[in-house]
């Protein structure tokens, strides 16, 4: 005996702690105890709500996975009053616009949604994009992949609901050569037999749609607007002044003298050849209402009315479409 | 189904339409003018984006809403991104396809080059790749000419090495110089490849021309391709050469030096290419294809690479054959036009003002010297400039002195003025050759100095000479050669500036006959600008010898008429051997020389004179024949018409002296000024003591290939188990003993014995022992 305690605890030290079932083991003597008491956490990176910066989420629209663009088309879709008046319309539209071409329809329709919302709250965006949106209507119109092709219509369609009378101005003949295009026409005539083209092109539900855009197009393209407004309300003592002056006052659409390609980056074209009779002067062309008329009738009328006439024969959805255009045509010239 | 079969037929891939359209292109005129407008609607696109872009970079700079404006920027280049893809493959597409519809994509070329042209800084890097190998490929279907191509890869070349667009982000700079420049290179070889195409040679040298004109450092490339397009043989003109002299002269270093280089080293540099064309033939063996197609199964795929095979070499022996007839083997210098006003200007421009030197560094500087003298040396140009201008650099501690004092010799002919020689060769005597310099350094100068006489005798005073010469006695080896070969050459040329000691008996025996046929009084020493060429026909002394020695196997019908020549010879057929067995004959010469002159200052001077003159006069009219050129020339062109016999004969002979010369066997000592005086055997042998290694490395060099000596006891030959016979030997003699056949041995009798010995030993003498 005779030890003391001191001792007694220092041996303590080094002995071994026996380890038992069931019982937790002791834990080491440097141990600290970091447990606390609060009434509430809040973690700063961890927020569950949704980010309101949108301009952030505008690569989304290039995400590979096509719900994911879907889903953002239709979040855009959803904040569109509140971002309306705002700079982000611009890469919105930009970044948008070419998902016209995008392989997937669900896709589309709700570019197609989302463009009929901006159209709906203000024009104006449309308007200034119009040229972005010509562009790329143009390239679906002649895409390869047919599902995009016989969609790029209904972009059409929806542009032309909202801003008709730019998008005439702008692309008058390139929408009609496009249409025709799509409509499986031929711009030249000589390859009717063309077969798979041919039957491709016949498909009744989308030939429909195609004769209603390439109506409401010939009828933006070649009547008057004024004499249409004029027929409702009759201002005429107003405007006699203004008439006088118009040809003198700055144009009230934007770019006025685009035309002139001042500030336009195009490649020359050196060698006339046939097709520059016809995509050629374009924008020249384009410009005013009996100019679009003329030409639209020295090269145009005939074959649409050709096709047109083959197509009523046909019957069904389309001949009524056809037999519309028909009219139109009949009422104009 | 139905469905499925008509997607079957309908083309929704460019690929597949391309193979439909390829094959059938009148059906498929609808398809392929939907996706020419297709590009060209992604066309506009594209140029409108690049507006934007440079709209954009604009507006950042006002300030505004940062972060819109990033963005904006951020959605126009990714919208290009996004179309590159489909746009290059829309080009790809029709290009390809294009040649069947030539009416409707007439601009279609037009306005890739444009694109290329104008807005190269904006478009991605894959878009210009691919419309740089489209216009290729154009090009190769022969709708665009070649000298269209050709004037847009120029501009763009240019416009590519030019700092401010290599500099900008993702640039591809490089990538696109390497690309523009191969596929120049390839078009020029391609459009070269059967007969010249000289029309679009002549229109890439003016603009090669052109650049070159420019005071900016875009010549480079013309510089760059004009080398590359010589050394592979497709430009051989002088108008090439042409090309390369504005290069020299240009005002920037780089394109100066890319010029001198060429004329120092194009040569050599086509020689290899030539070479190394020539060694790589073999590969495609065709009978072993053939053997092959033998042996194994017979397939259709087989049979087509044996056809494909057959037709590649076909080909590329008929390339070979019209690169051979097509290339001439002139080298750059001698296609000059105006040789001396090159080298006038070369040096007045590059080494001539004091301040303009500082463009060039020391090694490029030597180049140009290098340049200078070849063109001085070849061409016997007057350049008295130059002269004065290698004493600066005439030093022992200069760097690379050997190179410089290997251009000073060059640069020497006779007929420069011996006084402005005398200065450089006095001065390369007193900086190098005394007796405070290392050895290398003595044998440096005096090889120098030999190297300069031979071109020009005239350019040592005598005793300069003289005093040089005794340095043939001196103990280092290197220096002593170079005295000695000293003394040989003056011995040749002009052995009454050496002291009469050092003449030699040959020379001695010339001197006096010389003498004996003028005055005494007129001086018979060389004078400067006395003609000393004859002109004759290459090789003709060549010829003249064989006839000489093979007269005598075989006798003409023209032995009357040259009677009494032949009769000459015949007596000097050790004059023939003379020639051959040189160095022996030389060393007896020396010895009897001085043998000789011993004797001759023995007896009275006045005397000498005339006794030699008696004594061997026999002995001069069998050296009277000397294979000189002149003298052959006399002999075979004056009487007789070369048949073209003699003139095969003729270039056999001189291939072979001119291997003779390769192998270090200096027959005739024929002074040419093109060759090229080799700067690093100016020093002459130099031996450092050997390092161990060094040592051991030169043992086991020797020891190569042989088997390895020593001692072959305790070797088996063939690896076997040992013999019975040796078994036994090696048994306990306690074992052996009491057997029978040891205890027999003691009992036989003396006759067995003595037949047992008779035995072994004719057994012994069977095996040769």
């Amino acid at each position: 005996m005779g030890k003391s305690r001191k001792q007694k605890q220092k041996k303590k030290d080094f002995l071994k702690k026996k380890l038992k079932v069931g019982k937790k083991t002791d834990k080491p003597s440097n141990h600290t105890d970091t447990s606390f008491v609060a009434k509430s956490i809040s973690l700063k990176n961890q927020h569950l709500e949704h980010e309101t910066d949108l301009s952030k989420r505008l690569t989304l629209l290039r995400h590979h996975n096509a719900t994911v663009r879907k889903e953002t088309l239709q979040d855009y879709e959803k904040h569109l009053p509140d971002i309306i008046k705002t700079q982000l319309m611009t890469p919105l539209l930009t970044h948008a616009i070419p998902l016209i071409c995008d392989d997937n329809l669900s896709v589309r329709d709700s570019l197609i949604e989302l463009l009929e919302e901006v159209g709906k709250l203000d024009v104006h965006v449309l308007i200034l994009h119009c040229n972005i949106f010509v562009l790329y209507i143009n390239m679906a119109m002649t895409h390869i992949v047919p599902r995009i092709q016989m969609d790029s219509t209904r972009f059409l369609a929806c542009l032309l609901r909202y801003c008709s009378e730019e998008v005439v101005r702008q692309a008058w003949l390139k929408l009609l050569n496009g249409l025709i295009g799509v409509l499986g026409w031929g711009i030249f005539g000589n390859n009717q037999a063309s077969g798979a083209l041919q039957t491709k092109k016949r498909d009744s539900k989308y030939t429909r749609v195609h004769l209603d855009v390439l109506t409401e197009l010939i009828k933006d393209g070649c009547s008057d607007p004024e004499l249409l407004s004029q027929e409702g309300e009759n201002t005429e003592e107003v405007d006699d002044v203004n008439e006088s002056f118009k040809p003198f006052m700055l144009a009230d659409y934007p770019q006025p003298y685009e035309y002139l390609k001042l500030f336009a980056r195009t490649l020359k074209k050196t060698k006339s050849t046939q097709t520059d009779i016809l995509s050629g002067n374009v924008s020249m062309n384009n410009q005013d209402l009996d100019s679009r008329r003329t030409i639209f009738k020295d090269q145009y009328l005939s074959k649409i009315d050709k096709q047109v006439n083959s197509i009523i024969k046909d019957g069904g959805d389309c001949g009524k479409s056809a037999n519309n255009l028909k009219q139109l045509l009949e009422e104009l010239f | 189904m139905a469905r499925k079969g008509r997607a079957a037929i309908l083309p929704n891939n460019i690929i597949l339409l391309q193979n439909l359209v390829k094959r059938d292109p009148e059906s498929y005129k609808e398809e392929f003018l939907q996706q020419y407008s297709h590009y060209e609607s992604l066309r506009d696109i594209f140029m409108m984006n690049g507006m934007a872009s440079t709209g954009s970079t604009g507006m950042a700079n006002n300030g505004g809403d940062d972060g819109a404006n990033r963005v904006k920027t951020n959605s126009v280049g990714v919208n290009g991104n996004a179309s590159v893809g489909e746009l290059v493959e829309l080009i790809g597409f029709i290009s390809q396809v294009c040649s069947c519809f030539p009416q409707q994509t007439a601009n279609f070329t037009n306005e890739l080059r444009q694109l290329l042209l104008e807005h190269h800084k904006t478009l991605p890097f894959e878009l210009k790749e691919k419309i740089l190998t489209s216009l290729t490929m154009l090009r190769n279907k022969g709708v665009i000419t070649a000298e269209q191509l050709i004037q847009t890869l120029f501009p763009l070349l240019i416009a590519y090495s030019l700092q401010g667009n290599s500099l900008g982000l993702n640039s591809h700079a490089k990538e696109l110089r390497k690309l523009i420049y191969n596929n120049l290179v390839t078009l020029l070889k391609n459009s070269n490849l059967g007969s010249k195409n000289q029309k679009l040679n002549k229109s890439t040298q003016a603009i090669c021309f052109n650049l070159l004109d420019q005071p900016d450092s875009q010549g480079i490339w013309a510089a760059k391709l004009t080398r590359e397009l010589w050394r592979r043989g497709i430009w051989d003109d002088s108008r090439t050469v042409e090309i390369m002299t504005q290069a020299a002269l240009h005002n920037d270093a780089k394109i100066a030096l890319s010029g001198i280089m060429f004329f120092l080293d194009a040569d050599r540099e086509r020689e290899e290419t030539f070479e190394e064309n020539s060694d790589d033939e073999d590969d495609v063996d065709v009978d072993a294809l053939k053997h092959r197609l033998e042996i194994n199964k017979k397939t259709g795929k087989r049979a087509k690479k044996l056809k494909n095979a057959i037709n590649t070499v076909k080909k590329r022996n008929n390339t070979k054959g019209q690169t051979n007839q097509n290339f001439l083997n002139f080298s750059a210098i001698h296609l000059l036009r105006d040789p001396q006003g090159f080298t006038e200007r070369l040096f007045k421009e590059h080494l001539g003002g004091s301040k303009r030197n500082s463009k060039f560094d020391m090694n490029q500087r030597i180049a140009i010297m290098q340049l200078l003298s070849r063109l001085i040396g070849t061409h016997k140009l007057t350049v008295l400039g130059i002269y004065t201008y290698f004493l600066k650099y005439l030093t022992p501690k200069q760097t690379d002195v050997t190179k410089i004092m290997a251009a000073s010799a060059q640069a020497c002919h006779d007929l420069v003025p011996p006084e402005t020689l005398q200065i450089l060769v006095r001065k390369i005597a007193d900086e190098f050759v005394s007796d405070g310099v290392a050895n290398e350094v003595a044998a440096a100068g005096l090889n120098t100095i030999r190297e300069i006489c031979s071109r020009a005798p005239l350019a040592i005073e005598e005793t300069l000479l003289q005093d040089l010469i005794e340095y043939k006695a001196s103990k280092a080896k290197g220096v002593n050669m170079a005295a000695k070969s000293l003394l040989s050459l003056y011995r040749d040329i002009a052995p009454e500036m050496l002291k009469r000691k050092d003449r030699g008996k040959t020379a001695t025996l010339d001197i006096i006959e010389k003498r004996n046929k003028n005055d005494l009084s007129k001086d018979i020493r060389l004078q400067y600008g006395v003609e000393q060429g004859i002109q004759n026909i290459q090789g003709l002394e060549l010829l003249a010898k064989w006839k000489r020695e093979h007269a005598t196997e075989e006798q003409n019908d023209e032995n009357d008429v040259n009677n009494w020549e032949i009769d000459s010879d015949h007596g000097s057929d050790v004059d023939g051997d003379w020639v051959t067995v040189d160095s022996d004959k030389e060393y007896n010469v020396d010895v009897d020389s001085s043998d000789d002159d011993d004797d001759y200052n023995k007896k009275n001077q006045n005397d000498s004179d005339s006794d030699l003159d008696l004594d061997l006069s026999g002995d001069e009219k069998e050296t009277g024949i000397v294979d000189t050129p002149a003298s052959a020339f006399q002999e075979l062109a004056a009487t007789r018409i070369l048949t073209p016999a003699d003139f095969a004969k003729l270039r056999e002979l001189q291939t072979e002296d001119k291997v003779m010369k390769q192998m270090g066997y200096q027959g005739t000592a024929s002074n040419n000024n093109e060759e090229i005086v080799d700067a690093a055997g100016l020093v002459g042998p130099v031996k450092y003591k050997q390092t161990r290694e060094e040592r051991i490395a030169k043992i086991m060099e020797g020891r190569e290939g042989r088997e390895k000596f020593g001692s072959r006891k305790g070797k088996r030959e063939g690896g076997h188990s040992t013999t019975n016979r040796e078994k036994q030997r090696k048994k306990n003699f306690v074992m052996m003993i009491h057997k029978r056949s040891v205890t027999g041995k003691q009992k036989m009798s003396l006759r067995d014995k003595q037949k047992v010995l008779r035995a072994h030993i004719t057994k012994q003498k069977k095996r040769g022992h």
